[in-house]
């Protein structure tokens, strides 16, 4: 604090500015930011500090990066890997799938189908083609669609074919020789279908590698390295759902949002786009290169904010399947990379809980409706009063913008013979209309200026609503042959 | 009157309680009764069945009931025929012939276009009066006019014939007559009549019977193809499927076009297809204008029938049928400057019963006003005639006995002093007033020029609830103070459209603009700066903002209900400005700008004034502020999140 004052008075000296203050004061701002930070730090990070000194000297300077200690304690931990070379090599951490990892499965990836096709039209191709020992899984297009509605909005063609293929399907051969043969007709033109060609990769099902060993290695404590054959043994998919994505979100925003938090530890990432349209479905898949990454992504990001929607994060249904080899062994929860720390594995494992507890509130969004839907342009007037008609309430939301059809009113319930539709109190007095502008921007302009505003001193009152069927209106129509007949004046005025 | 009274008369008043207990069903049936249901009302048939069994010989009171029942349902839908033919028969049970056959004729006077309410009565008649052969005689030409041109009237062919034998009249005639009507059994006839003619050796009619027999053998053909189509030519209470209609719809077009020389036919099959559609107003569009266009004499009973037959489709149509009742007015107004002093009485009479009507039935204001206008217009015409050759004088007396006569109206209606009597009183009410008072104000200041007079209306009438609602009223005074180009009392007038004046949308906009271009065209310096000031009248300068003309009114274009914040509310208050910390960070929180001071500076101090004593040590001021945290204000949560509480 001495050396500031003596700095303003060296300032006042020399006729200094409001600016040099500012920017002493700043300086002071910025060391006790540097120190709050520190002692921030040694707060939260004091659960580390018994296990991993020199990770804590190595940061100790860039204590305001804390929001990255993930990142660098991962980083360290590579650093601790990497003295087991000889383990890691091959183990190449790219989002693109390992080719050599995947060879060793005999399934195979079929794609740009017919969406009509059947996996019986599939055996049929591949009869022709000589492989006639197949299994072919179709992918079809209902369960994620129902997650899936509410993005597609008016947009039926996602919803309304259940019985057609997304488009590409998965055929296991008896072994993989055959499966290798299979791919090299990769290009080649399908018999029964000139018109298209075959599509071939290698499937994804049995994608082990040598990650997934080492998390197996991991409950066991040992880091020895393991045979191939318990690697192709253990046959799962570190994959994660994504929903609630804007429509906007590309493969790439997806990729670098995990990227960001766990460098290196994504394999690839895939947003589902409708074959039909072209539009993000709404959803895709994050597969993470262990398992370790997969459960902690699924409670650190949860909810995570990307293009201004809280992502959604769910396991898909291999992801369950692999769980119980964890549950075992409680202590063996979490990264799996810490094999060489294993008493610390608990520790790690709390710290997921704990940052738990600072992640992002998911938002729960409304459930879909007329209320809610940002693109209805449908209001429903009530408390209309009773001496207006369909021509006369036009001229009040006439001038917002066009809109479709007309306005049109539905004249209350007529209780038969009844006179008390005269008082206000009565729910029959109103009358109800319905408008569907055309834009939006339209409707909500009208729904700002005349919700309230009266006429024959009574305020309407407007609301999102549906546009009504034709059916109601008919009914109506058929009521009127029920309808009392006029009464009709028998006197004659005396003065005539 | 009598009819709603019938209508919501119990008939159980009048029943022991004895009686009521012991009859649950029969009760719970009328207790029941619908009269949009034909099935409660046939429920209440049988159980009336039931009743009359188990009590052999009622007593009045339940005489009485089942009367008031059956008058009850044949009031209201007097086309069921059935009914009818059920209520003849009890009443023959209570009271005997007499009765009876009374119950018949008002029957075929309901419903005077079934053949089968036809035969019965004159089967009655002819049965037990056959000494009264002039009544029978009467009646039968009267049957024959209504329903001897049905396609399915046999019977009721059969039965005069059969009568004309027993009394030994000459059928020649009756047969000429009939072999030339498309009947269903047609052939039966011109057997019979050729039969006769043999008999009596007239060889040289039967050519010609051939002749006409062959003719109305292809035209029973043509009229079969429609015929044929019709499944349900009684009247019932649900609805008709459309295609019935339309099939009434091309029979009429084809008979209209193809035998206009046999009015009689057409009128028949329009009257008979106004029993099943006695609710479709197409149909009755259709005879009426069908009927006027065959009966261009200006005959006054003509002109009763005509207005008669209007009238019962008045009577019959629902209520929200609109074009038929148009159609009559129309017909009315056209029609009563051609006719002599009697029928304009009869067409100015029954004008003023339709319009009468119409305010009654039609709730909306816009047709309320429409009916208005139009009797209006029509009054002047009637009653406050003018034509070119009227000498001026007379015209002004009569213009300002027509302005008298409204304001008269509509004082005693503001005052609640209606006089029935008076058509144009019994006429107004809340949402036609406008156009009464509309019509005075354009009479006193385009006719009669009295522009004070119609300011003092205007302040008058302004006040009323029921007219500051409406357009009409309010563009009337936008017009007039344009005319006077009084851009103080304008203002305040667009100012408050939307505020004060809740009127639509539209017609708001359109004011505004059309009073944004009158006002940079007429208005100058002196009346934009004293116009924002508002009128003296106006006592509470909170709730009347007077807008900038040029500047303000137009946000008021589709958002009628701005208005201008009133000033210093949510500003800056500009004596104390500058002192804000806000106004001195200038958006930049933290930043210093209570600079810190030595309070007891050397700087600039002669050496000589620190007289060899040490100056003291400095003292500081504002020195706590650099520390100070910057204070950020909210103004998301302030007005949004919290606002929302």
């Amino acid at each position: 604090m001495k050396t500031i004052i003596q700095e303003i008075l060296r300032a006042q000296l020399r006729g200094g500015t409001i600016t040099e203050y500012s920017s002493v004061r700043s300086n002071v701002y910025r060391m006790s930011y540097h120190q709050y930070n520190n002692g921030h730090y040694q707060r939260n990070t004091g659960y580390n500090n018994n296990n991993n000194n020199n990770y804590q000297q190595r940061n100790n300077g860039y204590g305001y990066q804390n929001g990255y200690q993930d990142h660098n304690n991962r980083s360290n931990n590579y650093g601790q890997r990497d003295t087991y070379p000889s383990r890691e090599r091959g183990a190449t951490r790219t989002h693109h799938i390992n080719d050599n990892i995947v060879r060793s499965t005999n399934q195979l990836y079929m794609g740009d189908l017919d969406l009509s096709w059947t996996e019986d039209t599939i055996k049929e191709i591949w009869k022709t083609l000589g492989e006639e020992s197949i299994r072919v899984k179709m992918m079809m297009n209902n369960i994620m669609n129902n997650n899936n509605t509410r993005f597609s909005g008016g947009n039926t063609t996602t919803n309304s074919d259940n019985t057609k293929n997304q488009g590409y399907c998965f055929i296991e051969f008896s072994t993989n020789e055959q499966a290798a043969n299979a791919l090299l007709k990769n290009g080649m033109n399908i018999p029964i279908f000139p018109q298209r060609r075959l599509k071939l990769n290698w499937g994804s099902g049995g994608n082990s590698n040598n990650n997934n060993s080492n998390s197996n290695n991991n409950n066991y404590n040992n880091a020895k390295p393991t045979d191939e054959s318990n690697m192709s043994s253990n046959d799962t998919n570190y994959s994660v759902f994504v929903g609630d994505l804007a429509p906007n979100v590309t493969e790439s925003q997806l990729y670098e949002l995990f990227n960001d938090k766990y460098p290196s530890m994504i394999e690839r990432t895939r947003v589902m786009i409708d074959r039909v349209t072209g539009v993000s479905k709404g959803y895709g898949f994050v597969k993470f290169i262990n398992a370790a990454i997969q459960s902690r992504a699924m409670i650190e990001l949860q909810g995570a904010y990307l293009n201004g929607r809280a992502i959604k994060i769910n396991s898909t249904g291999q992801r369950q399947q692999s769980q119980p080899q964890y549950s075992t062994d409680p202590k063996s929860i979490g990264n799996g990379n810490d094999n060489k720390y294993p008493n610390k594995n608990n520790k790690h494992h709390n710290k997921i809980n704990k940052l738990s507890l600072f992640m992002l509130p998911v938002q729960q969004l409304p459930r879909m409706n007329h209320m809610t839907d940002p693109n209805n342009t449908t209001l429903y007037i009530t408390k209309i009063s009773p001496y207006v008609n369909e021509l006369e309430l036009e001229e009040y939301f006439k001038p917002f913008g066009s809109y479709y059809d007309k306005l049109r009113i539905f004249a209350p319930e007529e209780d038969d013979g009844d006179t008390n539709n005269n008082r206000p109190s009565s729910k029959s007095y109103y009358q109800q209309g319905i408008i569907q502008y055309v834009n939006r921007y339209d409707a909500e302009r009208a729904m700002v200026a005349l919700h309230q505003y009266a006429i024959d001193d009574i305020p309407l009152q407007l609301s999102w609503g549906l546009p009504v069927d034709d059916d109601k209106l008919k009914i109506k129509q058929q009521d009127i042959q029920l309808q009392a007949q006029p009464s009709y004046p028998n006197d004659i005025y005396s003065y005539v | 009157m009598t009819d709603l009274f019938l209508t919501h008369q119990d008939a159980l008043a009048g029943l022991d309680p004895a009686f009521i207990k012991e009859n649950p069903e029969f009760v719970e049936a009328y207790g029941n009764i619908n009269l949009k249901d034909i099935g409660a009302l046939n429920t209440v048939l049988k159980s009336v069945d039931q009743l009359l069994k188990k009590y052999a010989t009622p007593n009045d009171k339940i005489k009485n009931t089942v009367e008031i029942i059956f008058r009850q349902i044949l009031s209201r839908y007097p086309l069921l025929f059935g009914y009818w033919k059920r209520f003849t028969a009890i009443e023959y049970q209570f009271h005997g012939l007499e009765t009876s056959l009374k119950t018949l004729e008002n029957a075929t006077e309901s419903f005077p276009h079934s053949v089968d309410l036809w035969c019965d009565y004159l089967k009655v008649l002819i049965v037990n009066y056959p000494k009264e052969s002039e009544l029978i005689k009467r009646k039968i030409d009267k049957a024959k006019e209504l329903v001897g041109w049905q396609f399915y009237s046999h019977p009721f062919w059969d039965l005069i014939l059969d009568y004309y034998l027993k009394t030994e009249t000459d059928v020649i005639q009756l047969y000429h007559e009939l072999i030339s009507i498309p009947l269903h059994q047609y052939a039966k006839y011109i057997t019979a009549f050729k039969k006769l003619l043999t008999e009596r050796k007239l060889t040289e009619d039967i050519k010609k019977v051939d002749a006409m027999g062959k003719q109305n053998q292809i035209m029973v053909n043509q009229i079969w193809r429609f015929e044929s189509l019709i499944k349900q030519n009684y009247f019932n209470l649900t609805p008709l499927p459309p295609s019935e209609v339309e099939n009434w719809i091309n029979y009429t077009q084809f008979l209209t076009k193809t035998y206009c020389d046999k009015p009689q036919l057409i009128r028949s099959v329009f009257q008979r297809s106004l029993i099943p559609c006695c609710f479709v107003e197409k149909i009755w569009v259709r005879y009426l204008t069908w009927n006027q266009s065959i009966d261009t004499t200006k005959d006054l009973s003509k002109l009763d029938d005509l207005i008669q037959l209007y009238e019962k489709g008045c009577r019959t149509l629902p209520k929200t049928t609109h074009e038929f009742r148009w159609m009559f007015i129309d017909r009315l107004e056209k029609s009563y400057a051609s006719n002599e002093k009697a029928g304009k009485v009869l067409i100015f009479t029954s004008f003023c019963k339709c319009i009468k009507n119409m305010i009654e039935i039609w709730p909306y204001r816009q047709d309320q006003i429409k009916s208005m206008e139009t009797y209006l217009r029509m009054l002047k015409i009637s009653k406050y005639y003018s034509s070119l050759d009227t000498p001026s004088k007379q015209l002004i007396s009569q213009q300002t006995t027509y302005s008298k006569y409204l304001e008269t109206c509509i004082n005693n209606f503001i005052s609640d002093r209606v006089d029935h009597s008076i058509v144009l009183e019994d006429l107004i009410n809340e949402r036609n007033l406008a156009v009464v008072v509309v019509e005075l104000i354009r009479t006193t200041w385009l006719v009669l020029k009295k522009t004070l007079q119609t300011r003092k209306y205007f302040n008058h009438f302004s006040k009323h609830p029921s007219l500051r609602t409406s357009v009409d009223f309010w563009a009337i005074y936008y017009n007039f103070e344009k005319s006077t180009k009084n851009f103080v009392r304008l203002n305040s007038f667009v100012s408050g459209l939307g505020t004060d004046l809740l009127l639509p949308t539209s017609f708001i906009n359109d004011i505004i603009n059309d009073y944004k271009i009158f006002y940079l065209l007429n208005s100058n310096i002196t009346e934009y700066q004293t116009g924002k000031i508002g009128p003296t009248s106006s006592h509470n300068s909170e709730s009347a903002v007077i807008l900038d003309p040029i500047l303000e009114i137009g946000f008021k274009i589709n958002n009628p209900k701005w208005t201008r914040k009133i000033s210093n509310n949510g500003r800056i208050n500009k004596i104390d400005a500058y002192k804000n910390s806000q106004y001195k960070e200038n958006g930049h929180p933290g930043i210093v700008s209570d600079t810190p001071q030595i309070t007891n500076s050397i700087i600039q101090r002669r050496s000589k004034s620190f007289k060899n004593i040490l100056p003291g040590l400095p003292t500081f001021r504002n020195l706590e502020k650099i520390n100070q945290i910057g204070n950020y204000r909210d103004y998301y949560s302030e007005d949004i999140l919290n606002s929302k509480q």
